[in-house]
């Protein structure tokens, strides 16, 4: 535990925020789940909308507060007061500080003036969703006597669009494949899943997606259940290898699967903690 | 599906969310929700989710079919709008769990709550309220009850006319005395755990009078789950 401060005080958001909570956001995010650049354009389109239903953070600057000393923001917590479906709860979607002297206590602070706000508006209890890999808000909440609803709440996802997946995070599979050592790997690679089919050409340390090829270097066949754990950095290719998840038919199956694994590697993923689910 | 039931979509909402429901005699009797939510894989790739809410239908049109065509036809419209993946959070114990692995869903991560009631009168008398509500016989029973959480001061509610009410201290009758954990209680109230395993596992104490304590509990059955297996 942290040692007390006691120097910073608790204030709703105000435009021009965005720069320090987008910064203190990558800090924070970046413990759990990997090195994470969002823009201060980006931190406010995500946040934009506090839940379907309730206001945006321009009609109520409240759903943001942040903690300050000396105009530097130590923590912030953003909280939905109007989640659909639990009218008689108000959320707490995000809540971060700064790794320094203090940060427990500014999260306890921030914490409890969400508390106080909620009362305020005639909210009965808070819920707070916790990321599996944030390894700070939950300690912190536990020492304000938040107990965890439930072991067995689950996160589903299902890929409804193989191709279009892949272009989203084409960026992301060139600068891969372009850092690895089988940067210079030039070929095909075909995806098939249940219905879905997709190709990924590599070439000149850069990847392009494009409909599957019919002769192509490798063929990857993924049973549709595991698909999203592939895809989504859950589970490694050679995981699901090992476990008949997935087949491969390739000249050279190791380089195969190296390749496969560089462009599909294990990643933190950061779920939304939109409180509709 | 019957033949005049329609599939209707909803897309007034300014946040890009859509709601895909079956109307039947002019009613929404099963629907839900789903919108725009940025998942984060790794530091360099981000995809677009279709995050799906609000799943549910009407208990006296369960069983028809209607929550597998809302959730195919929401499907279809995702891919249509562009999403190539679609999300939800639920509970491994629901029924509705098996409903979304058909659908192609798999499990990815554990979806962590916790909560806090702040308010704990206010907390009682909504849960009590919507029972009340859902349950006419339960509702329309006066009924004095005591319900204690944990160790904290018991609260008093006085159950007539569908309407719950706090006493504002310790009724000298009561009808029947509740004891359970917050936790429990929400539990129950989301559906959840069920009262029988919640009796079987002691979550739940009880003392007073049989016959208050079964229709209580006759109208805790009876909630609607949020989406049945249809």
């Amino acid at each position: 535990m942290s040692p007390r401060r006691r120097d910073f005080t608790i204030r709703s958001f105000r435009e021009g925020d965005e720069q320090g909570l987008a910064r203190l956001y990558n800090a924070y995010m970046s413990d759990f789940f990997g090195p994470i650049r969002l823009t201060p354009r980006a931190w406010r389109a995500q946040f934009r909308r506090q839940s379907w239903t309730g206001p945006s953070l321009t009609e109520d600057r409240d759903c943001c507060r942040i903690a300050e000393v000396g105009g530097r923001i130590l923590g912030y917590a953003l909280t939905d007061y109007q989640p659909l479906w639990q009218e008689d709860a108000a959320a707490l979607q995000e809540l971060c500080a700064v790794e320094e002297e203090g940060a427990d206590e500014v999260m306890q602070a921030l914490l409890a003036d969400a508390e106080r706000r909620a009362l305020e508006r005639g909210k009965s209890y808070l819920i707070i969703y916790l990321s599996s890999e944030d390894g700070r808000s939950a300690p912190v909440a536990a020492s304000r006597g938040y107990e965890e609803w439930d072991e067995n709440g689950v996160f589903m996802a299902a890929i409804i669009g193989l191709a279009g997946f892949l272009e989203e995070i084409g960026p992301a599979l060139s600068a891969r494949l372009a850092q690895s050592p089988l940067r210079d790997w030039r070929g095909s690679v075909k995806l098939l899943s249940g219905g879905q089919s997709a190709g990924v050409f590599c070439a000149d340390r850069s990847v392009e997606v494009r409909p599957a090829e019919k002769k192509p270097e490798v063929t990857l066949t993924v049973r549709p259940e595991v698909l999203p754990l592939l895809l989504l950095g859950r589970e490694t290719i050679g995981e699901l290898y090992a476990q008949d998840a997935v087949s491969l038919k390739a000249a050279d199956v190791a380089e195969a699967l190296s390749l496969l694994d560089v462009l599909f590697p294990r990643l933190p993923i950061f779920l939304p903690r939109a409180q509709w689910w | 599906m019957r033949s005049n039931d329609e599939i209707k979509i909803d897309r007034r909402r300014s946040d890009g969310s859509a709601k895909v429901y079956v109307e039947a005699g002019g009613k929404d009797v099963s629907h839900l929700y789903y919108g725009p939510a940025k998942v984060q894989i790794g530091e360099r790739a981000a995809v677009t989710m279709a995050g799906i809410g609000g799943v549910g239908t009407d208990e006296k049109h369960r069983r028809r079919g209607l929550a597998r065509s809302v959730f195919s036809r929401a499907v279809a419209e995702m891919k249509r709008e562009g999403y190539t993946v679609a999300g939800l959070y639920t509970n491994k114990r629901l029924v509705a769990h098996r409903l979304y692995r058909r659908f192609g869903l798999i499990d990815v991560g554990p979806g962590r709550i916790a909560f806090k009631v702040l308010d704990p009168r206010a907390f009682a008398r909504r849960g009590l309220s919507i029972l009340a509500q859902q349950s006419p016989d339960f509702g329309s029973r006066r009924l004095t009850l005591r319900l204690r959480f944990d160790a904290s001061r018991p609260i008093y509610l006085k159950i007539e006319g569908n309407d719950v009410t706090v006493l504002p201290r310790a009724a000298r009758r009561v009808d029947l005395s509740l004891a359970m954990s917050c936790m429990t209680f929400l539990g129950l109230f989301s559906r959840r755990i069920g009262l029988p395993y919640a009796l079987d596992a002691k979550l739940v104490q009880w003392s007073g009078d049989a016959g208050a304590f079964h229709m209580f509990a006759n109208a805790m059955a009876a909630r609607l789950r949020p989406v049945d297996e249809d």
